[in-house]
């Protein structure tokens, strides 16, 4: 048994030994979603080396704690995630496995986006039988591009804090990333001038920022409780609230399984706008700004035309 | 246990050399209490199974967790457990974790799951079968779990690199009748190594190795007296239930595991695939004098293969084969004469299950299992059906990998 108990305390010793990182390394973050990615490089540049837990092609509530994002992890000097439970499943499993001090829980190196705005659809109640809603509201804040900017308002501030040595390089680009958004949603809101009280249905209730922004309605969820997936019979009893309402159009995000859209868009003769919800949701979405741009182009092309 | 000291004293060092903060998530509230609803109806008998025929509730478990402070979490799990009209209250988990004790260093103490092999680690309902393999009913009373220390060590790679160490009481895996002045206060010493990676942004894999060092997993002469052996191992690891005695104990336990698993984009909500695979060796079996026997097996190993397909959004199809090899007979020893044979024989399964998921909280299964036991008589088959649901109420600690 001593043998035992000697490679244990040996390889103890090598664990425990401290490691420093150099201060010429770029500032390490780990991203659970594109959207941060991004925005962490518009502010961090050559400054940060970012990694993306998912892509944009993936539902971010269903994603496992899989090795790969363990191992990265668990060299990160920050992490930034959604935040208000999407991630619970899994962020909190890389989080403990990674066994990295510097990103557990309450740490100010883990940067929760939708801390930092207001949330909309907050339940009175949360009831396991009315699916996967959030007790904090609805977490999918990143289409509302002036939350989006004061999100990154706070996330220069903490990366500044965080990487103090760099501090004046994350200011300048921020400066920068600043105003070019300011006059990026100048552009996105001409064209969507014209378009407001639009109603449309959607798969989720991933877009309820992005209509806050533009002043559009959801009038219905296919999903019958929220990620669970449509049923015959409630898809059936959305029917009444089509002839009612007239929405424009079924909206999903590219992730998301089209049988339900598909079946509706056949009954109630409405148009199917199939939307990148995040970068790499499809292939014109290459950062924030594109992704902005594929969304919006998108949306303006399919509701004009079923105006005709 | 000099040494153990001195990784404690190493521990309780590091906390004041690293301060750290962790929760696991800042909407977490103080304490986390979940229950697992296990029930089950079964026709027929699986060998080595804990399950019994007829309706049963299998492992209902009640599991609350949380963080103690800034610096450890705890982790409590009772199962219940039914038998013969009686109820009793088993503890499977009850452990404090440290994180972060140095970067990519956990520590564990008190009772939990060993890390060995893929599937040991993993809580039972979180199968896609029924029961466990063959090989870990016969060799790790389904999964092993005991009271003592653990720590983790995650590499500084972008490649996964882990390794653990753990030390247990080991009482659990210790051969049938050995007699107390034998036992060891530490008996189990278990290591494991695991890689992983992803293939694209579809796939992701990981592949382990694992060792258990049993010290009193030997089969002796003093640990055989002057009874019976074998025949009644497997009745006892029967009897014992939930009890998680191994049917079969050694003196090492090795394993080597592979996982793989596929997402279209590596979206796992509509569709996805896990394909796992373990091959366990229980190595030094007897001592000599009992090794000498007629019959006796210098080591057993089993294996398994395993597929689980979601499909659709609510359904998942399993298909899993598997053998284990294990031994029986009458060996006395007397009076220092040690007589009797052992019969090797060999457990060979099919399931296939189908399970429908409501939500991620509640999945109806239906497994049907065929199995067959080769031995020197001839063969044995049993056709087994299982109709069980698995429903979670409450907090729900998140999976891993």
């Amino acid at each position: 048994m001593q043998k035992y108990y000697a490679i244990l305390f040996v390889v103890l010793l090598i664990a425990l030994s401290p490691i420093s990182a150099s201060a010429s390394e770029p500032f390490s973050v780990f991203a659970c979603e594109p959207e941060w990615k991004a925005l962490v490089k518009a502010i961090g540049g050559d400054d940060v080396k970012v990694y993306s837990a998912t892509t944009g092609m993936q539902d971010p509530h269903y994603i496992e704690a899989r090795p790969s994002l363990i191992a990265k992890a668990r060299s990160a000097d920050m992490v930034v995630c959604t935040g208000g439970e999407l991630e619970i499943g899994w962020l909190p499993v890389v989080q403990r496995r990674s066994g990295n001090p510097k990103i557990q829980g309450t740490s100010d190196a883990v940067f929760f986006a939708s801390d930092y705005v207001s949330r909309l659809e907050i339940p009175d109640s949360v009831n396991r039988a009315d699916g996967d809603v959030h007790a904090s509201g609805n977490p999918h804040v990143h289409l509302d591009p002036y939350r989006l900017l004061k999100i990154a308002e706070h996330l220069v501030r903490q990366i500044k804090r965080l990487d103090p040595s760099r501090a004046e390089n994350y200011e300048q680009r921020w400066q920068i990333f600043r105003s070019q958004w300011s006059e990026a949603i100048a552009g996105w809101e001409s064209q969507t001038s014209a378009l407001k009280g639009t109603k449309v249905m959607v798969h989720h209730r991933s877009w309820s920022y992005l209509f806050d922004w533009l002043q559009w309605d959801t009038v219905a969820e296919l999903e019958p409780v929220p990620g669970t997936p449509p049923t015959t019979r409630h898809l059936t009893s959305l029917l009444d609230i089509v002839r009612s309402d007239q929405p424009a159009a079924i909206l999903l995000a590219s992730y998301q399984n089209p049988r339900g859209a598909k079946w509706m868009s056949r009954k109630a003769d409405l148009p199917i706008i199939s939307l990148p919800f995040t970068i790499g949701g499809s292939e014109d979405a290459r950062d924030l700004n594109s992704l902005f741009d594929a969304i919006i182009a998108r949306l303006v092309d399919a509701v004009s035309k079923s105006n005709e | 246990m000099k040494i153990l000291n001195k990784l404690l004293v190493a521990a309780t060092i590091s906390f004041t050399t690293f301060p750290i903060a962790f929760a696991e998530t800042t909407d977490d509230p103080q304490i986390n209490i979940g229950v697992v609803f296990d029930g089950r109806f079964q026709e027929g008998v699986r060998s080595l199974s804990e399950f019994e025929e007829g309706f049963g509730l299998g492992e209902t478990e009640l599991t609350i967790f949380g963080n103690i402070d800034d610096k450890f979490r705890g982790v409590l799990t009772p199962v219940l457990e039914f038998e013969g009209g009686e109820t009793e209250v088993d503890v499977e988990e009850a452990f404090i974790e440290a994180i972060g004790l140095a970067p990519g260093l956990n520590l564990r103490a008190g009772r939990f799951f060993s890390e060995f092999g893929y599937l040991n680690p993993v809580h039972l309902h979180e199968d896609d079968f029924a029961d466990r393999p063959a090989v870990y009913r016969a060799y790790l009373g389904d999964h092993y779990f005991d009271n003592g220390v653990a720590v983790d060590f995650l590499a500084p790679t972008d490649q996964f690199f882990s390794v653990t160490l753990e030390v247990f009481d080991g009482e659990g895996l210790s051969a049938p009748d050995t007699p107390e002045s034998e036992i060891d206060t530490v008996n189990v010493v278990g290591g494991s190594v695991n890689f992983g990676g992803d293939s694209g942004t579809s796939n992701s894999w990981q592949v382990g190795l694992s060792g258990l060092f049993n010290e009193n997993g030997m089969v002796t002469t003093s640990s055989l007296g002057t009874h019976e052996e074998g025949e009644e191992e497997n009745e006892e690891a029967e009897e014992d239930g939930h009890g998680h005695g191994a049917a079969l104990t050694g003196d090492t336990l090795l394993g080597l595991d592979f996982v793989w698993k596929w997402a279209p984009n590596g979206n796992l909500k509509d569709r996805n695939l896990t394909l796992s695979a373990e091959y366990i060796r229980l190595d030094d079996l007897f001592d000599s004098a009992v090794g000498a026997v007629e019959g006796a097996p210098d080591n057993v190993d089993g294996w398994y293969l395993s597929a689980a397909y979601q499909f659709a959004p609510s359904w998942t199809f399993g298909l899993r084969y598997g053998e284990v090899d294990i031994y029986e007979g009458e060996v006395e020893f007397d009076e220092g004469v040690i007589e009797g044979e052992f019969d090797q024989e060999t457990i060979s399964e099919l399931d296939i299950s189908l399970a429908w998921h409501s939500s991620h909280f509640s999945t109806v299964r239906a497994t049907y299992t065929r199995e067959e036991l080769d031995g020197h008589e001839g063969t044995e088959e049993e056709n087994i059906f299982v109709l069980q649901y698995v429903m979670s109420l409450g907090a729900h600690r998140s999976h891993t990998f």
